[in-house]
């Protein structure tokens, strides 16, 4: 039975999440669990203001959704026969972006308006993406 | 510290985001697609059999993300959280466009007995995804 990528479920606490974060290093197992995308923990180490983290951040972002936007493509050219469902992922995708914008913005609303409210909010926007450009990679690996 | 300590309590609903998603295509230990469901799939031994248990983890998703989504809504009906009471709603209603519409992407119309699945799975999966997430807000708040 095909069975979708799924998140890993984890128990950690979120003073313990920041903690994987600083701490985890390259080539442990617990970094290729807990580092948003390559190169992050080291940029994170080397950072000191908030704008240097925010960069590691947006970095992290960018990563995901150039790959987000390759895949997709890839998909779309996997499905360059079935208009109808190349319609269908075409509203899939854009409601994605719709929704992953708006629930971006409501977790800035839970991070009480501080200058962490954007760093927060581009981390997710960082996760969200790569968890979506691995499902379309997934799925186009997976659909004949 | 990476955050500050007020910003530390909104983490724990970013903890379902940063966990890297992987193909579990090898048998190893993994937590149950809903309770249950296990047991279910042990049992079936037709697809349909086995769409029915993907369709009651999928439902099971369903009503606990119904219930965690209202307990947010609530959360936010005071008269300065209106902005957030919006945000969330407009969230909430692009993910149910954006997971039907997947499905309906990743399902056959001429009814292909693989893409069934595929598309039920992945019904269960997102909303499961998608009630973890409100689960985690609402305890974080």
């Amino acid at each position: 039975m095909p069975s979708f990528p799924s998140p890993k479920a984890s128990a950690l606490p979120g003073a313990a999440l920041a903690l994987v974060l600083t701490l985890a290093g390259p080539g442990s197992a617990a970094a290729d669990e807990a580092e948003i995308a390559p190169g992050y923990n080291a940029c994170m180490a080397a950072s000191f203001t908030d704008d240097e983290k925010y960069a590691c951040i947006d970095e992290a972002y960018e990563y995901w959704d150039f790959r987000l936007n390759k895949n997709y493509r890839a998909l779309m050219s996997v499905l360059s026969k079935r208009p109808d469902k190349k319609k269908a992922l075409q509203k899939a995708e854009r409601s994605w972006i719709v929704f992953k914008e708006n629930m971006a913005a409501v977790v800035a609303d839970l991070s009480g308006r501080t200058m962490d409210e954007r760093m927060l909010s581009r981390l997710y926007l960082a996760a969200a993406t790569r968890d979506q450009a691995n499902l379309l990679a997934f799925l186009r690996d997976s659909i004949d | 510290m990476l955050f500050s300590s007020s910003a530390r309590a909104a983490l724990c609903m970013l903890l379902l985001f940063l966990a890297p998603v992987r193909a579990s295509l090898a048998a190893g230990p993994s937590d149950e697609l809903a309770p249950g469901f296990d047991a279910c799939m042990k049992k079936a031994e037709r697809t349909m059999e086995v769409n029915a248990c993907l369709q009651d983890a999928y439902s099971y998703w369903d009503e606990s993300l119904n219930r965690h989504y209202r307990q947010l809504m609530k959360k936010r009906s005071g008269s300065g959280l209106a902005e957030g009471r919006q945000d969330l709603q407009k969230a909430q209603r692009a993910w149910l466009a954006y997971r039907d519409s997947m499905a309906v992407c990743l399902s056959r119309t001429e009814g292909g007995t693989i893409d069934v699945l595929r598309s039920t799975e992945f019904l269960a999966r997102e909303t499961r995804r998608q009630d973890r997430l409100l689960a985690r807000m609402l305890n974080s708040e």
